[in-house]
This record gives structure tokens, C-alpha cells and sequence, in this order.
């Protein structure tokens, strides 16, 4: 009886087993039709957590990213996951960081060349059992309503999930791609785009994401609203197993570690 | 014929690079190339709207180039000169 009460305990103190979770937050977004500077602020502050995988989808009129950097408390340089251009029309990115001791901030992305149109979105990816942390990228490029990727899988770890993060970028105005269909990744993120001149002299940035539980092989697959050249991104990340099934294995063996 | 090369992707920082070479006078894509790395496999496919297409796999830590069936697959241009993808998509996966 001494024991069961002991396992009960533990059980109280370490929690009862049980699956992890990704969850997305949609953190802002920007849209700069040109001028001089060639930094983009790519939302508002905001305060990620340890566990917070930070993530921009950058779109522009071709330029590549120079840097990308967390602005604020903490010092982080993001990483470029994928990248994906049609050339002399649009450029996608993918970029990302751990949050894990930053402070509150945001993402800037500096490019080189010409500050042309350019459109940012920012979301946090924040994983029950842990950071998320890449896994694998797929890019297409094309011209049309049809965006899509190549088709690959993501397989998550025991007791934890899969994050699916879908980035398109059109070269077109944001009043027409702002009702985009997502097939793949199945949720409907954030969008930004410029407006003003001839469309093709404007970019717009779309998103969209997923979570699963189990393994699934997938190709992006949108519908644009309007026919344009576009650069599509899709991402996975994958966050640690769920240490249930550690604990578990401890109290099988019956194996009691008594609380100091 | 002169060939230009357009890079079309990149994945991990810089680890993988998918490029294609095309003939500024007729727009045919000519040579796909992966330079890779990376410890993992990359993928570079072209496809034709009508269902064609054609693909290659490079292995880990390996530069690969591929010639792509001759005056098969072409870039276009669009009203403003800009070279355009009508009519088929360009993929890259890493890892594959």
C-alpha cells in the first residue's frame, strides 16, 4: 500500500504521461512597397518563450536576405531553412530561431541589393515536449493559380508532433491573392502584401500551416486567387519525443525516485 | 547558345543549392545541378503541366549535374522581359 501511495506521488509531482503539442501563434506581419532602407521589421515586439521556435516568411521582388536577426532583448541570428526563387519576379524565405533566451523583440531582415517590395510574416512555433526544430524543406516555382511544392514526409516523434509551415510569395498585390485556397498545409495562416502600381510591381506573402500527430507525405498545395509568378516554401519541424514514455518505464520497473 | 545559370533553391544556410542552366536563345532548360554539402540526399524535379517530368536525386556531399532532355522543358517570358514558368514548375526537396 506504501508503495502505491509512492507511485501516486510521483505520478502527482512528474506528471501523468501524456502527448505533446505544437502550437502555432500568429505573431504580425509588414508590407513595404520600396524605398531606401533595406531593413524590414518584419512585426511587433513580442516575448518568445524557451521553448518557442521563432519563424519569418520573408517574400520579395528577388533580392536574398543579407541577415536576419532577432531585434530586442537577446542576441540571435536566424537561420535560412529554405529559399526558393523565380527568377527576376519573386524570392521566398523561410528563416528561424530558437527562442530560447531571448527577450521580448522582433525579426529583422536586411537584404542586399535594392529594398524593393517585400512582404513578413512572423509566427512562433512552441512545442509541448520541447523547441521544434527543422526537419525538412521542399520549394517549387511556377506561374499560375496552382503553387506547389515537391512531395516529402514528416514522421513525428514518439508522443509529440509535426509542424507544416507553408510560405508562398506572388509577385501581385495583396487585393488580389488575399483569399488564397489551402489544400496543404490545410490551415490558412497570415497574408500581407503591397498595393499601388502595376501589379507585377508587388509582392504579396501568404502562409499556411498544419499540425499532425502522425506521419503524413505531402506536397504544398494552394490555389491562388489571381494568376501570378509565385515561390513557394513548405517547412517541417519536429519537436523532441514526449518523456512519457520514460517515466512510464521508470514506474514499470518499479523504480521509485523519492522528492527532495 | 549561350547558357546562363539561374539558382532555383536553397535549403539548411547555404548547405544545398539547386541551380538549372537554360539557352538564352530559345529559353530550353538545359542542365539541372545540385551542389550539395550537406549529410543528407537532395531532390531537383522539373514538371510539365501535360505531366512530364524529370528529376534526379543528389547524394550527400556531392556536386551533381544532370542534363535535362534537350528542348523539352522552357522558361517563357512574360510582357515586362522577365523570364516566367508557364506551364511548369520547378521543384527541390532537402532532405529527400
Amino acid at each position: 500500500m506504501a508503495c502505491l501511495r509512492r507511485i501516486a506521488a510521483l505520478l502527482l509531482l512528474i506528471g501523468l504521461p501524456g502527448w505533446g503539442a505544437i502550437t502555432r501563434t500568429a505573431r504580425g506581419t509588414i508590407q513595404i512597397k520600396g524605398g531606401a532602407s533595406l531593413e524590414t521589421d518584419c512585426s511587433g515586439d513580442f516575448d518568445p518563450a524557451d521553448t518557442d521556435r521563432i519563424i519569418a516568411i520573408f517574400a520579395s521582388d528577388g533580392t536574398s536576405i543579407s541577415t536576419a536577426n532577432w531585434i530586442g532583448l537577446g542576441d540571435a541570428t536566424l537561420v535560412e531553412n529554405a529559399s526558393v526563387d523565380n527568377t527576376g519576379n519573386v524570392r521566398t524565405h523561410i528563416v528561424s530561431v530558437s527562442g530560447a533566451g531571448l527577450g521580448s523583440g522582433h525579426v529583422r531582415i536586411t537584404q542586399s541589393g535594392t529594398g524593393n517590395a517585400r512582404a513578413c510574416l512572423t509566427l512562433t512555433l512552441s512545442g509541448g515536449n520541447g523547441l521544434p526544430v527543422f526537419a525538412a524543406a521542399s520549394t517549387g516555382t511556377g506561374t499560375g493559380t496552382a503553387a506547389s511544392t515537391g512531395s516529402f514526409t514528416c514522421t513525428p516523434n514518439s508522443g509529440a508532433d509535426c509542424a507544416w509551415i507553408g510560405g508562398v510569395g506572388a509577385e501581385d498585390n495583396l487585393l488580389g491573392q488575399d483569399a488564397p485556397s489551402w489544400t496543404n498545409p490545410n490551415n490558412a495562416g497570415q497574408q500581407d502584401g503591397t498595393e499601388g502600381g502595376g501589379s507585377t510591381s508587388n509582392i504579396t506573402a501568404l502562409e499556411g500551416y498544419e499540425i499532425d500527430s502522425g506521419a503524413v507525405t505531402q506536397a504544398l498545395a494552394a490555389t491562388l486567387e489571381s494568376s501570378a509568378d509565385w515561390a513557394a516554401v513548405m517547412v517541417t519541424y519536429k519537436e523532441p519525443a514526449s518523456g512519457g514514455a520514460v517515466v512510464k518505464d521508470i514506474i514499470m520497473r518499479g523504480v521509485i525516485v523519492r522528492p527532495r | 547558345m549561350p547558357q546562363i545559370t539561374n539558382i532555383v533553391a536553397s535549403f539548411g544556410d547555404g548547405q544545398v543549392v539547386a541551380e538549372v542552366d537554360y539557352n538564352d536563345a530559345n529559353l530550353a532548360l538545359t542542365k539541372g545541378r545540385i551542389r550539395n554539402t550537406s549529410l543528407f540526399p537532395a531532390f531537383f524535379e522539373a514538371v510539365l503541366d501535360a505531366g512530364d517530368r524529370f528529376g534526379f536525386t543528389c547524394p550527400a556531399n556531392t556536386n551533381r549535374t544532370v542534363n535535362i532532355p534537350n528542348n523539352t522543358y522552357f522558361y517563357s517570358r512574360d510582357e515586362e522581359g522577365n523570364l516566367s514558368l508557364v506551364g511548369i514548375t520547378l521543384h527541390s526537396t532537402w532532405p529527400a
